[in-house]
């Protein structure tokens, strides 16, 4: 059992934000993080910080002590973890170690990305790198390429279909318009996701995560010492992470993520809970397939009912097990770096009754699940209300 | 623009417009540079900018002969950190200095600053960059 | 006496030889330390519950990103929790404390570190650009700044504070050199003179090349056990005391002093109080001399000597393999070689090797007490490790 909580989370706007350096995107983030729990900025000892590839997209490496100098944090520890696109959750579970191993009391987990400063194709290029640069991205795979192979193989496996992969689409846009915080705050309909130019067949552009700009920051603590920040501390329960093959060439099923599967069964034993226990879900939909999928592997459905699941609208909010709240990554944005942390933090809104008109009924405990590369990282974390 | 929101991208906005500025915070009146948006000092946010006299003293120096692949075409030249009349300090290049005659630069020597056009590829492109020379 | 479960060791090592290694691939060159380490520790993969990964820069350098879940899929250890960190230069030595932290939360036993770096895939201009990422681009890369020129302005500004002069710089690649001819993993195992310093290209004056360390491909690697498990395997333990992180602005400039590295200073503090050791207890020390000053203001942060005393001591003799304090006895990042991410694994390597007394030529004898220092940037991140053989 992990005992740590969430005190305080902050998020700027997820999309493009010419306007602002990667520096002043995390620091909004994190003051709003800080302030919520009441603390100082000097009142921080550590830093963890998620992000893909600062060095790539802003020309920058070494940016967490850059960060938490601009954000007030002086002199304290900082760290980058990179995991893919599952970087902020490696490094939200790297705070989590750091409180549980008695170093440090009072930690900012974060992650920010800030990808529109590249064009379109140099930002692709980017992105593959976090898959198999030798295998894989050499041939001239992108990522939705690797996500359409995954597709392929669930709909040949399962009889999913292109329209049970633009509910998803259709769904997370509905949720994203509750979401002020969200890049896409406007519905779309089938007939637009379906009709929507084709990136790597079957998925289209309404299949894909934006390339975004953004930053996400928790506050966590002992959970013995939460409540002396807040009424309503958010309970980290859960914290894992596993690992699979970078390449898919050497997996022996491409309907299913390994690293998922294992990572939940640990964090369901962590917790003592059951699939049927998460009352809502957080989950890594960088595309379609990814969310039809992830939903399975969490064992919220049998493996090939996942389609139908969200087709039938068991997923919406309101429903048996609402699934990304916050528009997830396809509506809501996808700063890579920030996503983990940003999952984390509608935990903390839902948890707290402060999600507004998303708000899932009774919700008691969440789930967040941040897959990095295609599959190659996944970490998993389980909330609950105080 | 001096009203700007004192972000880095409104910065350069200044240089362009030959105006050197640091970002103040109206209630504890630190100054900040490279400008922030929370003040470093008692961390409130909305911090201004404030024009600098642009004079200052070098604190250090040295002379690049090897550089990287965009500055190769411009070595040998001097990178100085100055500290500014306003309490701050500041790395830029040094100018209207011998880059082969080291000796001739002192530590604690005046120094102004003033502005240099990088052309762009368009004339609405080019960016104005801050230099130093030598009071 | 702590409980031995509290307590981390490391109970393996392993490297590559560092340098040019065109020939061979990351994955080969990750492998060769982690396999050397394994072995090290009589430890085999299904031991191993936790990986942490070390680099700074693969997506410009090998085009790579997700590192982490590379070296878990090449090393046959999936699906164990694999993380990677980055902290520049000091990424190693971060790696290590996460490892560190790892095990003291209760969550993993036996931890593998793992840094890699394989800088010499592309040309030496687009290798200073990318190192220059790791300090501030905004106010120093984009005027022209390199990583030997912000050095270079530390440099001169303790030369005219402390009257640090040329030849005392100097002196420190020559001790570097004359060190690595005993370590069969270093990029220049041969001597120098202080002429041949003086007398090499100015980089940044007053940096000259013999003052810079070079561009290396290498691997590191450790094993971290939870202490109460350390007898399950044949790795002879060294005991990590102290394991310390700090920061500091990125930009030079934003700094009140250009001549020490407050990083170093409080990393150092914390570390002296949780180890329970002071610098006199030290017998062997390994730090970061990316560039000669760094090793001279090091020295005096770290408080081997006084504050300005880091040139005098190293010109006589003070840190020397056969002086009071010895500093990099492996020949250091100069003479050794600096594939950066693995340059803190290594250096936390070394003590160990030290203080198990197996260190063949360069050994110091009865070395009990050692520290490691890693410093990222300009020293905008700094990591002690204080390890101790009982």
């Amino acid at each position: 059992m992990i005992n740590v909580s969430v005190v305080g989370a902050g998020q700027t706007k997820f999309g493009r934000h010419p306007e602002y350096d990667l520096r002043e995107l995390f620091s909004f983030a994190a003051v709003e993080a800080i302030e919520e729990a009441g603390i100082s900025p000097t009142d921080v000892e550590a830093a963890f910080i998620g992000n893909l590839s600062a060095d790539r997209f802003n020309n920058q490496c070494h940016i967490a002590p850059m960060m938490v100098d601009f954000a007030g944090m002086k002199g304290i520890p900082a760290t980058k973890c990179e995991a893919a696109c599952a970087s902020s959750a490696t490094a939200l579970r790297a705070a989590i170690l750091a409180i549980e191993s008695g170093i440090h009391d009072v930690v900012i987990a974060a992650g920010v990305e800030k990808m529109s400063d590249q064009p379109t194709p140099s930002v692709i290029e980017t992105l593959a790198m976090a898959a198999d640069q030798t295998f894989e991205a050499g041939p001239g795979i992108t990522f939705p390429g690797i996500f359409a192979v995954l597709a392929v193989a669930h709909m040949h496996k399962y009889g999913t279909t292109r329209e049970q992969f633009a509910s998803v689409a259709v769904k997370n846009h509905a949720n994203a318009v509750h979401n002020p915080l969200a890049q896409y705050q406007k519905e779309i309909t089938m007939e637009k996701a379906l009709s929507s130019r084709m990136v790597a067949w079957p998925l289209g552009l309404f299949d894909c995560s934006p390339i975004s700009d953004g930053a996400a920051a928790v506050v966590l603590v002992r959970t013995k010492e939460a409540r002396k920040y807040t009424d309503a501390p958010v309970k980290i329960i859960a914290s894992t992470q596993a690992s699979d093959t970078m390449n898919l060439c050497d997996r022996d099923d491409l309907s299913t993520l390994g690293a998922a599967r294992r990572a939940s069964h640990k964090a369901y034993k962590q917790a003592k809970l059951e699939p049927q226990d998460i009352d809502f879900a957080e989950v890594h939909d960088c595309f379609t397939i990814a969310e039809i999928i992830a939903t399975e592997d969490l064992g919220f459905f049998k493996p090939g009912q996942g389609g139908p699941a969200v087709e039938q609208g068991l997923t919406r909010i309101g429903a048996e097990k609402p699934i990304n709240t916050s528009g997830g990554l396809k509506a809501k944005g996808h700063p890579v770096g920030a996503t983990g942390v940003s999952q984390l933090r509608e935990l903390y809104l839902q948890l707290r009754n402060e999600a507004g008109k998303r708000q899932v009924p009774n919700a008691d405990v969440g789930l967040t699940h941040n897959v990095g590369g295609t599959g190659a990282s996944c970490a998993i974390h389980i909330a609950s209300r105080w | 623009m001096m009203s700007s929101e004192t972000t880095i991208l409104n910065y350069q906005a200044l240089l362009n417009e030959k105006k050197l500025c640091a970002a103040e915070c109206p209630s504890c009146n630190t100054l900040m540079f490279p400008p922030r948006l929370f003040c470093a000092n008692c961390f409130r946010r909305g911090t201004r900018w404030k024009e600098l006299s642009g004079r200052g003293k070098i604190r250090s120096f040295t002379i690049i002969h090897i550089a990287s692949a965009t500055h190769a075409a411009d070595a040998p030249f001097v990178i100085v950190i100055l500290g500014l009349a306003e309490g701050i300090s500041i790395t830029a290049r040094l100018v209207g200095v011998d880059p082969l005659k080291p000796e001739d630069i002192k530590i604690g020597a005046s120094v102004v600053a003033d502005f240099e056009e990088i052309p762009g590829t368009s004339p609405d492109q080019s960016v104005t960059r801050l230099i130093f020379r030598p009071a | 006496m702590t409980d031995p479960k509290d307590r981390v060791a490391v109970i393996g090592i392993g490297q590559t030889k560092f340098g040019e290694q065109w020939d061979k691939s990351i994955r080969r060159i990750t492998l060769t330390a982690a396999g050397a380490c394994l072995v090290d520790a009589g430890v085999s993969g299904v031991d191993i519950d936790g990986l942490y990964v070390s680099n700074t820069s693969t997506s410009s350098f090998s085009k790579q990103e997700h590192q982490a879940a590379l070296a878990a899929d090449s090393g046959g250890l999936l699906p164990i929790a694999s993380t990677e960190v980055e902290a520049a230069c000091a990424s190693g030595g971060v790696a290590v404390r996460h490892a560190y932290m790892a095990i003291k939360s209760g969550e993993h036993k036996v931890v593998m570190v793992v840094g890699c770096e394989k800088m010499s895939d592309i040309s030496e201009r687009e290798i200073a650009e990318t190192l220059m990422s790791a300090a501030d681009r905004e106010w120093e890369g984009q005027i022209g700044a390199t990583f030997p020129a912000l050095f270079a302005l530390l440099a001169r500004r303790h030369m005219v504070h402390y009257g640090t002069t040329d030849e005392q710089l100097a002196a420190v690649p020559v001790k570097a050199h004359a060190n690595a001819v005993n370590n069969p993993y270093a990029q220049f195992r041969f001597k120098i003179g202080i002429d041949q310093v003086l007398r090499s290209a100015l980089v940044a004056d007053p940096l000259r090349v013999f003052h810079c360390a070079p561009i290396s491909d290498g691997a590191a690697a450790l094993i971290l056990c939870r202490g109460d498990l350390v007898e399950k395997f044949s790795g002879e333990p060294i005991w990590i005391n102290a394991s310390t992180q700090a920061s500091d602005t990125l930009a030079l400039h934003s700094r009140p002093h250009l001549t020490t590295f407050r990083a170093v200073k409080s990393a150092a503090k914390q570390a002296y109080a949780k180890a329970k050791v002071e610098p006199k207890d030290l017998d062997v020390i390994e730090i970061h001399d990316s560039f000669s000053i760094g090793e001279i203001i090091a020295t005096e942060d770290i408080g081997l000597v006084e504050k300005g005393q880091g040139g005098p001591a190293i010109e006589e003799g003070y840190t020397a393999m056969d002086g009071e304090k010895p500093v990099n006895p492996s020949g250091g990042l100069k003479a050794k070689g600096h594939p950066v991410g693995a340059t803190g694994i290594a250096q936390v390597g070394e003590i160990v090797e030290q203080l198990r007394h197996t260190a063949g030529e360069r050994q110091i004898e009865g070395a009990q007490i050692g520290l490691a220092l890693n410093l990222g940037g300009t020293g905008s991140t700094a990591v002690i490790h204080i390890l101790n053989k009982e």
